[in-house]
């Protein structure tokens, strides 16, 4: 009996004990994240996913700078001092093949991509005020247009996802085959349209940084992006026409808060972000937050810059005027491109873009060149790279204006001209508009020149039309025979990672 | 690799890149690299270099510096001059031998160890304490360890029924490590961080002293590269840690054969690093960097584990039973918290004390500084245990056991797994019929066993591996962000391993040769893995149970005295050896619509089906799992004759990077076709072998003559293949300015046409070492066999005779023992490198230390 009533006491005791323990379990959750439940009850919380989808977008500025200029002219097979950094040099020699594939996995932007669709998912739930939602979401639309435009014109067919996936249970169901690219360009001219309607009919210009994406982008875009359907897609002038109405929008607010800055130099200035009136959207760069740093192999060791000089003399070297930039020298321009931009009349934009580098040994032969367009500040002995990075600003606007009207086969001489007197300053040769192909040049002359290190030459090539293209590339690597390369290939590990990938045509 | 084969490469370095890079047909391909071959790194036209604080040594010989050739350090090189062929270019430089710079990180390793202990019991209880210290001064020069402990045992017996022992243990190391401050250095690590390869990889007239003055210079502005003189004394970079632990058992008898058994512990760990960086210069005649950069960072951890059990113990005449049921709870917790700052004006104090706060001059911030805290761990399990032992007449013995686990890393509804396992054991030479079998007298004991058991695992999730957060985006002009990294699957369950074993013990000639046999089947259910997913989805893979995995394998295990004293003290020798042999498959996985729901593979030609592809190096149902394959290109030769090249026209190597896949040199490697295709891609890969060996043991030899004992023991293993990264990555040249082997000398050059080894290029411009510019799918025929067999230990003790001890010492002492013991004394290995024990890519891994350790044990 005495032995029961220990037995049966003991046994009530493990079920009492149990029950607590599962309680014990249920104490465990993050002390350090903010969870999905949060950020549908809080808005502080909703906003951090607002908030990391700039930090998220800054991660990829290396990626769009990349697919924007390293497969144009200004880089290729360059002088530099160091062994060449072999990505790079891939897409500048156009060195691309089904087994040599760059930017696989669609370079990550699927990610990008999933937090832009989930924004616009949970944003709409969550406690904020409606005209912030409204924002918010305005913004992230004009984001992710941007994101598959860049897509687009990067890979042609590409997966379409606008909605975030909540659960998987099996690998199979995760397969997708590539939405033609027609398809595609319309999702882009959905989300721009849709962005622009969230925005509402005000057009302000901030006064503040200019590091969040607004309605001036969304136009900027819609123009970049209808210039493109209309040279590639089959839109012809109708899309011409939308275009240079959109960016004629952004042009007639051109005033005291949207202009092209007067001296070039201010437009990178890290001290001079605020009300920047050149910029319309730039990925935000801060001490402490995150630097850009992925022009390294544009800059130079720091041990080598003591052999280096910015004159054909022993002096000033290199590690004189720049004493705590470190980096490595491993891009470079050709001498025939350092030529051409560097003869002539002075244009402020290549002094304030990048410096050349000699010996600084007889007879002082170049080595190379530095970019010195985002070094930023120096603290202390640390260089601090606190620039940021333009996605679009004022002369895009301009540029692109130029090409619509030349597109249409209107006169687009007072945009270039706007451009070349900022540049050369009154002294300019002022631009005659000729043939359709003469003003198209004219206007790539200005992209070359204006865009370094903004990942922009490569695509306004392309918007130009193939022809420019090939005028531009050296035959070895990219010519009409090997027009597949316009597009870039899927690599085997996700041809076979999913079964309704098909490759891209020609590879 | 044995130091003296490095050798003088810089300047042949430069040669074989000019050699190697006209091929593209492209005149601007052509300057670019002549420009660069005038300009950078290596020997130097350029004046910066050739000063006293220049970063190479290397010059040409000319009336203003032929006085240099009357000092020792300075070498002469009479070589062709690459630019104009015919004429002959006079060099003068210095030499710092690889074996020099090895010495130079590299130190002899003392290790002093002290232990005191004081133990003693009676009745009414017992106490054991223990007091030991160690000291090591470590194998990298500038890196030493301290470390005391304490260990106390003790309980005591309050009553007739109440047992109590407690236990306390505390710890306290102190640690200091060189370079620390840079981050990054990794003996181990990959091909940038690992220092030994680094560090011995750099072209050998570098120079690290101004031989004018004798000053130390720091060489490249990089630590791995550096002159260690310089930088190993820049950093602060000390750890101390603290541990204790504590706990206390009790054991209540209620009957004679009820039992409550009770314990509690808790442990505590702080850890605390300390960093600092002095004012240095970067590199040769580079900037100061003042920042004198301070952090610290700390870690709390806090650990309870409670448990209680009722234990019932009986013996019914000739059947023994033991049973036991409780619970046990877990907690566990990790604080972290951590500073910097910076901007100190001295080098003297390494702490925070001494930094600046930050202050904004003009819109840029000077002095940054900072802090964080954080509660970034904490796990909790809840364990329910059952145990029965049952013994019948010492013949049939049988353990079953039932745990039930929860654990707070699974959600709620996934959080318990309930996991059993039962043995049994038979002693058949308890048995008559055995006892009057005539097998008997030679095959004293014979002990078939068989057991069942599954264990649960959740270990390689993360603490909050089931909690749908969102991650760390970073700051974004001034506002923090958050975003979905990963795909969050919470309804991961229990990995749970299924284990069969069956196994016989036996004892042959009473225990003279003593013999164990293992079988085990290991089945891995819901194993808990990443699944590569179409990147489309947004993520790269996502955790999941994965199917069913399955190891298979034998151990083996035997011991023979083969000489058995007569006498006390007489000559004894024992010989033991062990061997252990396993192989892993792929049974079920999950589906994902592929043929055997194969993953994380590749396709590569079927040698035995010409035009069939295979999937290989991944995961198929049914197929043994090859995430441990190597699989590379394979030269069958080289072109030494324009005749093989020219039939070989039409060959289209994917890899080159020049637009013509076709060209080839002469001394360019012939690529093995598996499929005679004429197309050099991936898919014309042959197998290698593994990366994790194939067999392993180990034997040991045992023998004693009057106190004085000799014990050597030795392991192995064997079946698997090793990379010397540091020949390859000389080979290959593509870091564009590494040191290479003498290996070099063995590639093809027109002067050596009858080489083994295909032609140097700079940067691996040829493709002939690896199919990239990073040195990826390096050529299967540079991999090599890493079986080894390494003396592991060698004892020699003696241990002072009584009658000595007596005679001498009084019996203040009761016994006094000697030893000599040397460890990982050496390897019987055809591997290049240092350390053979792992398998796959060695970035250049320090060597185990030879240690020899010396003991003296006296006991009072």
């Amino acid at each position: 009996m005495k032995h029961n009533k220990i037995f049966t006491t003991a046994a009530l005791l493990l079920i009492l004990v149990a029950a607590a323990c599962t309680k014990k379990l249920d104490e465990v959750v993050p002390q350090s994240s903010i969870s999905k439940d949060q950020a549908l009850k809080d808005p502080n919380a909703a906003r951090t996913l607002y908030y990391g989808t700039y930090g998220l977008f800054r991660s990829y500025a290396s990626t769009f700078y990349q697919l924007g200029e390293m497969r144009g002219d200004i880089w290729v097979d360059g002088l530099f001092t160091e062994s060449v950094d072999g990505g790079l040099q891939n897409l500048y020699r156009h060195n691309i093949s089904s087994l040599n594939v760059p930017f696989a996995n669609w370079g990550g932007m699927y990610n990008l991509l999933y937090n832009f669709n989930n924004v616009i998912k949970i944003i709409p739930q969550t406690p904020l005020p409606d005209a912030e939602k409204t924002r918010i979401l305005a913004e992230v639309h004009g984001l992710r247009a941007y994101v598959y435009y860049t897509m687009l014109r990067t890979w042609g067919d590409v997966p379409l996802n606008t909605e975030p996936v909540e659960t998987l249970t099996n690998t199979a169901a995760t397969y997708k085959p590539r939405t033609g690219a027609d398809s595609i360009m319309l999702q882009v001219k959905a989300d721009i349209a849709k962005s622009l309607e969230l925005f509402g009919t005000a057009t302000p210009v901030s006064t503040d940084k200019r590091v969040v994406w607004s309605k001036l982008a969304t136009l900027v875009l819609k123009g970049d992006v209808f210039i493109w359907s209309g040279t590639h897609m089959g839109g012809g002038a109708a899309d011409f026409t939308t275009a240079k109405a959109a960016l004629q929008e952004v042009r007639n607010l051109q005033g005291a808060n949207l202009n092209l800055q007067a001296n070039y130099r201010d437009i990178f200035d890290p001290t001079k972000k605020v009300n920047n009136a050149e910029m319309i959207f730039a990925v935000n760069y801060e001490l402490q937050q995150a630097q850009l740093t992925f022009f390294g192999n544009f800059s130079v060791n720091s041990i080598q810059a003591n052999t280096l000089s910015f004159a054909q003399a022993a002096t000033p070297t290199v590690a004189s005027v720049y004493p705590y930039v470190s980096g490595a020298n491993r891009v470079g321009m050709n001498q025939a491109m350092i030529t051409r931009l560097t003869s002539g009349l002075a244009d402020q934009r290549i002094s304030n873009t990048f410096r050349v580098m000699y010996s600084n040994a007889a007879p002082f032969a170049i080595r190379g060149v530095m970019l010195t367009k985002y070094l930023g500040t120096v603290a202390g002995t640390s260089q601090i790279y606190n620039n940021d990075y333009p996605i679009y600003r004022y002369a895009d606007v301009l540029l692109l204006l130029a090409e619509a009207k030349t597109k249409l086969g209107e006169d687009p001489s007072a945009e270039i001209n706007a451009i070349r007197l900022r540049a050369y300053g009154s002294g300019y040769t002022p631009f005659v508009s000729g043939s359709q192909s003469a003003n198209m040049n004219a206007i790539l002359e200005e992209y070359l020149r204006e865009f370094i290190g903004e990942g922009k030459r490569w695509w306004a090539l392309r918007r130009a039309g193939d022809s420019y293209v090939y005028a531009n590339t050296n035959p070895a690597f990219l010519s009409p025979s090997s027009t597949a390369k316009f597009l870039l290939p899927l690599s085997l590990t996700m041809l076979n990672a999913d079964p309704l990938l098909k490759q891209t045509a020609g590879y | 690799m044995s130091a003296s084969d490095y050798i003088r490469m810089n300047r042949l370095g430069i040669q074989a890149r000019f050699r190697g890079d006209s091929l593209d047909n492209n005149t601007n391909a052509m300057n670019t690299d002549r420009g660069q071959l005038l300009g950078a790194w290596g020997w130097a036209v350029n004046a910066g270099w050739r000063t006293d604080i220049g970063l190479y040594t290397t010059q040409l010989l000319n009336n203003a510096n032929r006085s240099l050739l009357n000092d020792s350090r300075w070498k002469l090189l009479v070589d062709p001059n690459p630019f104009a062929p015919g004429t002959m270019d006079s060099i003068i430089f210095t030499d710092i031998s690889a074996r020099e710079r090895e010495m130079m990180i590299l130190q002899q390793n003392n290790t002093s160890e002290h232990n005191i202990n004081f133990s003693g019991a009676n009745e009414q209880g017992n106490y054991a304490l223990s007091l030991g210290s160690v000291r090591d001064n470590g194998m990298i020069i500038g890196s030493q360890l301290k470390r005391m402990n304490l260990n106390f045992n003790g309980g005591l017996n309050i009553g007739e029924r109440l047992k109590v022992s407690t236990n306390i243990s505390a710890y306290n190391v102190e640690q200091a490590l060189p370079y620390g401050g840079f981050g990054g250095v990794d003996p181990e690590g990959g091909a940038s961080g690992g220092l030994l390869q680094r560090f011995v990889g750099v072209a050998p007239t570098i120079r690290y002293t101004n031989y004018a003055t004798g000053e130390i210079l720091p060489g490249p502005n990089d630590v791995t590269l550096g002159n260690p003189a310089y930088w190993s004394n820049l950093t602060v970079n000390n750890t101390n840690q603290q541990r204790f632990l504590g706990g206390i058992n009790l054991e209540y008898t209620i009957l004679p054969y009820l039992k409550i058994l009770a314990s509690g512990s808790g442990y505590y760990q702080y850890t605390n690093n300390n960093f600092f960086t002095k004012a240095y210069q970067q590199g040769n005649g580079g900037a100061m960097n003042t920042n004198r950069a301070a952090s610290f960072n700390t870690s709390k951890t806090m650990q309870y584990t409670t448990n209680a059990f009722l234990q019932f113990s009986k013996r019914f005449k000739e059947h023994n039973v033991t049973a036991l049921a409780g619970m046990e709870f877990y907690d566990y917790k990790n604080y972290v918290t951590s500073g910097f700052a910076q901007g100190a004006p001295t080098d003297l104090i390494p702490w925070l004390a001494a930094a600046t706060p930050p202050n904004v001059q003009g819109t840029t911030i000077v002095n940054p500084a900072g802090a964080s805290s954080n509660f970034d761990q904490w796990e909790r399990i809840a364990s329910s245990i059952a145990r029965v032992n049952y013994s019948f007449m010492n013949r049939y013995l049988l353990t079953a056991v039932v745990r039930v686990d929860g654990s707070s890393r699974l959600k709620k509804g996934n959080y318990y797994g309930t996991f059993p396992g039962v043995s049994l054991g038979w002693n058949m030479h308890e048995e008559g019929f055995y006892k009057n079998f005539f097998l008997s007298k030679y095959i004293t004991r014979v002990k078939p066993r068989l057991s069942y058991g599954v264990n649960g695992n959740v270990s390689s999730l993360g603490f909050f591996a089931t909690s749908q957060v969102y991650n760390n985006a970073g700051t974004y002009n001034g506002f923090g962000g958050t975003y979905v990294a990963n795909y969050i699957n919470s309804d991961v369950r229990w990995e749970r391993t299924n284990s069969l074993n069956i196994g016989l013990d036996a004892g042959i000639l009473n225990e003279r040769v003593t013999f164990s046999v293992d079988y085990f089947v290991r089945n891995v259910f819901d194993k808990l893995a990443g699944l590569n997913i179409s990147s489309q989805t947004g993520f790269s893979s996502f955790t999941t149970n994965l199917g069913q995995l399955q190891n298979r394998g034998v151990e083996l295990m035997v011991n023979a005295k083969i000489i058995e004293p007569k006498t006390d003290g007489g000559f004894a020798l024992s010989v033991g050896a062990n061997y252990y042999h396993v192989k892993s498959y792929a049974k079920k996985l999950p589906f994902n619509g592929l043929e055997g729901n194969r993953t994380s593979g590749f396709f590569v030609w079927d040698k035995n089906n010409p035009g069939k592809q295979i999937y290989v190096g991944g995961l198929v149902e049914g197929q043994r799992i090859g995430l441990d394959e190597v699989w590379a290109p394979k030269w069958n030769g080289i072109y030494t004759d324009p005749s093989t090249i020219a039939r070989d026209a039409n060959v289209y190597n994917a890899f080159l990077p020049y637009n013509n896949k076709r060209i080839k040199q002469l001394g360019d490697a012939q690529w093995h076709q598996v499929n005679p295709n004429d197309t050099i891609d991936s898919r014309q890969f042959v197998y290698v072998g593994r990366t994790t060996p194939q067999h392993m043991g180990g034997f040991n030899i045992a023998s004693s003559f009057k106190g004085i004992r000799l014990y050597a023991q030795f392991d192995y293993a064997f079946g698997f293949v090793v990379l010397n990264n540091q020949i390859v990555r000389g080979l290959s040249q593509v870091q564009g300015s590494q040191n290479s082997t003498t290996d070099v000398l063995k590639t093809w050059t027109p002067n050596n046409p009858t080489a083994t080894m295909p032609r140097y290029y700079w940067a691996n411009q040829g493709r002939n070492y690896a199919t990239d510019a990073s040195g990826n799918n390096p050529a299967a025929n540079l991999w090599e066999k890493g079986d080894y067999v390494m003396l592991r230990e060698l004892t020699l003790a003696y241990d002072l005779p009584g009658t000595v001890i007596s005679r001498y010492l009084a019996n203040r002492v009761k016994g006094l023992s000697v030893n000599v013991t040397g460890s990982n004394l050496f390897y019987l290995s055809g591997y290049s490198g240092n350390f053979p024990e792992v398998g796959g890519v060695d970035q250049g891994k320090f060597p185990l230390p030879r240690r020899l350790t010396i003991g003296v044990r006296v006991t009072l």
